[in-house]
């Protein structure tokens, strides 16, 4: 058919271009008048401030609601104030009350109050369950963040529906993920300090649901929750000498992982929960050893002269970031994770110690101790771009919270009467704060984000 | 022309919209015919010049709507929680002081029956109520339980199932990521709805009383709307009462500014914004400044033959008291402290379009331009550019008599050089 049609359609097509091409000039002309440069402004700077958000009650839908209706509300904005990016408006500023999960959200009265976010939710219990929904309204936009929520529960577990709703504004509006359904383990210390009591202690993030879970007879040492909260591996002295030891956290029974006599410590737990790493002593020697959970298998990751220890693996698992004075000071070491050629990685004057590799695997925090000063900084798994974060007479053990943006650490002032407690920083060195604890504390271990 | 206006309907809707003269001259008719013709044979005879360009702008939306769906549909994905990793658990060890709390095994799939520890609850999912005005709620998660110490295990997603009615909880497997209701509620897309009422005009600028000629810019006319601080609604706090007093003084406006002529210094101080009680006419406009910019600007125009367009400035520019008050007014409202790092390091530029009074139209700002990075870290960055925007277009304090150097503005925001915060 085209065969047929070709020449005339030449010659035409010579027409048509012209045609066309009068008509594209037309509308580039059109263009031209419509489309005038529109006015270029580039901005490199903003203001800091946290972000105000408005979270009334709950709607309490139901019997036996009405307490929950209060205070889950009151844990998400603790979460959120805690994280310094958020600021809670207090009840009495809010102009508008919300009667109903579903009713219009009146945005002008939020926004006459400055609020940019605002949290409804609806409460309701059936037996032992608890039903909690959510919606995230952004005020500017006069109109609900993506859409709401229902989170479902027993009762007994109401603040962890509060932890869950708290991760998702703050996911939602810092499009980082949240913290808040997570938990620490740590040594809770008791007694004067030449004979202090310790256990190993786990709680939830904010301090909510402590439970002991050695009895305090033997010293215990530097716990390391394993990312989905299940375990706990630590140094027990239970008989006499160092051992690093595993607690199963659903049926609290711990057991020892090194064989024999020999002195092991400082275990940690590879981030899928398979392996963990250990120093142990043999020979007088202290190096780095990898014992296989589910075979029991170990193997031998270091071999120098000094010692080796304080291990910590990369989110992958690949690589090992420890601490080996084989240079003659403490300083970190990078090396694969089956063992290897390790690079050093700290050339700060002083000493460097603890260092744990962020679960976004962007940075290792660390402890430095020079002048008589201890720190904890973070830096580049390559060792650089350093930043000491915090300073103080003794700042020690970071460990990194689930989603790499702020770091649980203890710290101990000096004299007699200084006992230890636990602090969080965000990764800028901002926001500071005391996580509550009932005692003296120490050697905090973030779990990731429970499932 | 005919044949070009008829073959390209929106053109010739546009060009004749225009005020544009069709010339009726028989040699159009002819080529009208034989570009008619061609067309029918071409369509006939096959997709020959397929490629059709739709109308500029839309690109441009596209682009947005695009990235905004697909941003939004990813990310506010309800708790996508994990699946409970699950080793399995050898050695059963020596018992501990402590009680074991009875530990439920994590049943890992939609049955919630699979495990039956008593106690034992699923992470389930159930989708939101349908035909609520609204938005649905997707996510129902069944939080695991707590044995005890320890952590619980979630019994993991499944299918999204349709939806419950309102009332109804239905312990559901959730869906990891979205669902075609989500996005469905994602494409109604982040508006921004600041209740623009566009029918109260904003007061113009008064134009500068002669003893100011000296280049002191006139205080404005009316206050705007509260400087943020006691945060009105944007919009509606406008006052209105004085907006309107001086809309008849606003209509001069437009007719007073001409092309520059020279540069008067310009020391620019109008932050207090008087509150023109007299309501005097000034008598002549402060002049604007020609920019280099404005120069180009200008003589591209004349090329471009735009004498057709009834406009009372042809290409007017801001000067740089203006656009530094647009500046810092922007950095007062950019609030970048919830910004998560990598949201940081992502570059967003948005196409802003302002009406006559100096407002936005929320659905007039478009994304034209945003750097790689995550979905979620995209649609934080740009939904804080946007806030930001919004949030302060009370503050620009724009001429109202060179809106055409305003009309439309392109802002980027760029943290790009603050590092770590």
């Amino acid at each position: 058919m085209s065969e047929v049609i070709t020449p005339v359609i030449k010659r035409l097509s010579v027409i048509l271009a012209l045609v066309l091409g009068l008509a594209g000039a037309g509308i580039a002309v059109v263009d031209a008048q419509e489309a005038r440069p529109p006015l270029r402004i580039t901005i490199t700077e903003g203001v800091s401030q946290p972000v105000p958000i408005a979270i009334p009650l709950f709607i309490a839908e139901g019997p036996g609601a009405g307490r929950l209706a209060e205070d889950i509300p009151r844990v998400i904005g603790a979460d959120l104030e805690r994280s310094g990016l958020f600021r809670v408006l207090p009840p009495e500023a809010h102009l508008a009350r919300i009667t109903s999960f579903d009713a219009r959200v009146s945005y002008d009265d939020w926004r006459a109050i400055n609020a940019q976010g605002l949290v409804t939710g609806a409460v309701s219990v059936s037996g032992d369950r608890v039903t909690v929904k959510f919606r995230l309204h952004d005020i500017f936009a006069g109109q609900p963040m993506g859409e709401g929520m229902r989170f479902s529960a027993r009762r007994g577990q109401w603040r962890r529906i509060a932890h869950k709703i708290a991760d998702s504004v703050f996911e939602r509006i810092t499009g980082e993920k949240g913290y808040f359904d997570s938990r620490i383990a740590f040594v809770a210390e008791a007694g004067p300090k030449g004979r202090r009591i310790k256990r190993i202690a786990i709680m939830d993030q904010d301090g909510a649901g402590l439970r002991y879970l050695t009895d305090g007879r033997a010293l215990v040492l530097s716990p390391h929750l394993s990312s989905d909260g299940k375990r706990i591996v630590y140094t027990s002295y239970a008989g006499g000498a160092p051992r690093a030891a595993m607690i199963d956290l659903a049926t609290a029974r711990s057991r020892l992982l090194a064989p024999g006599a020999t002195m092991s410590f400082a275990p940690r737990l590879s981030p899928d929960g398979r392996t963990v790493i250990y120093s142990a002593i043999v020979a007088g020697n202290v190096d780095l050893y990898k014992l296989d959970l589910a075979s029991g298998a170990r193997t031998r990751l270091t071999r120098s002269p000094g010692i080796d220890t304080e291990a910590s693996f990369s989110p992958d698992g690949r690589r090992i970031v420890f601490v080996s004075d084989r240079s003659g000071s403490p300083q970190l070491y990078v090396m694969p994770g089956e063992g290897g050629e390790a690079q050093r990685i700290s050339f700060g004057p002083g000493r460097y110690g603890s260092p744990a590799w962020s679960p976004r695997g962007d940075r290792i925090a660390f402890t430095r101790q020079s002048r008589g000063r201890f720190h904890i900084g973070i830096m580049r798994p390559d060792g650089s771009d350093e930043r000491l974060l915090t300073t103080s007479f003794l700042d020690e053990g970071p460990s990194w919270a689930p989603n790499g943006r702020v770091i649980v650490f203890f710290r101990e002032p000096p004299g007699e009467a200084g006992t230890p407690a636990l602090f969080t920083v965000n990764i800028n060195g901002r926001n500071l704060r005391r996580l509550p604890t009932p005692g003296p504390a120490s050697d905090p271990s973030w779990s990731g984000l429970l499932p | 022309m005919t044949a070009a206006s008829e073959m390209l309907g929106a053109g010739a809707d546009e060009c004749n919209g225009m005020g544009r003269t069709v010339e009726t001259v028989r040699t159009g008719l002819i080529i009208s015919l034989a570009g008619h013709g061609l067309l029918l044979a071409a369509i006939l005879a096959g997709e020959w010049w397929a490629p059709r360009r739709p109308p500029p702008e839309l690109t441009i939306t596209d682009v947005a709507v695009v990235s905004e769906a697909e941003l939004a549909a990813r990310s506010l994905a309800a708790p996508s929680l994990p699946p409970a990793p699950q080793p399995a658990r050898p050695t059963p060890a020596p018992a501990r002081e402590e009680a074991p709390p009875a530990r439920p095994r994590p049943a890992i799939g939609p049955a919630p029956a699979s495990a039956p520890v008593p106690g034992r609850t699923d992470l389930a999912a159930d989708r939101p109520p349908e035909a609520v005005t609204p938005p649905p709620l997707p996510g129902d998660v069944t939080l695991p339980e707590k044995p005890e110490i320890g952590r619980s295990e979630i019994a993991e997603t499944g299918p999204l199932p349709p939806r419950p009615t309102p009332g109804e909880v239905d312990r559901i497997p959730e869906g990891p990521t979205g669902s075609p209701d989500m996005l469905a509620a994602l494409d109604e897309g982040p508006r921004f709805v600041p209740k623009v009422d566009l029918s109260t005009p904003r007061p113009e600028r008064p134009p500068a009383p002669d003893a100011e000629a000296t280049g002191a810019r006139p205080a404005d006319a009316a206050p705007r709307s509260p400087v943020k601080t006691p945060p009105a609604p944007p919009e509606e706090a406008a006052p209105v009462p004085v907006a309107e007093a001086d809309a008849g003084l606003g209509r001069l406006a437009p007719a007073r500014s001409l092309r520059p002529r020279g540069r008067p210094p310009r020391p620019a101080p109008r932050k207090a914004q008087v509150n023109s009680p007299g309501r005097e006419l000034p008598a002549a406009p402060a002049a604007p400044v020609a920019t280099i910019e404005e120069l180009l600007a200008w003589a591209e125009a004349d090329a471009a033959t735009t004498s057709a367009r009834a406009l009372p400035t042809p290409r007017p520019s801001l000067d740089p008291g203006d656009v530094e008050r647009l500046r810092s007014a922007l950095r007062r409202c950019w609030n970048v402290r919830a910004l998560g790092e990598e949201a940081r390091r992502i570059t967003v530029t948005l196409r802003v379009r302002f009406s006559p009074d100096g407002r936005i139209d929320p659905n007039a700002i478009s994304l034209v331009g945003i750097s790689p990075g995550s979905d979620r870290a995209q649609r934080t960055a740009y939904e804080t550019a946007k806030r930001a925007v919004i949030f302060c277009q009370n503050d620009f304090d724009l001429p109202a008599d060179r809106y055409e150097a305003w009309r439309e503005m392109e802002i980027t925001f760029d943290l790009a050089r603050m590092g770590i915060q």
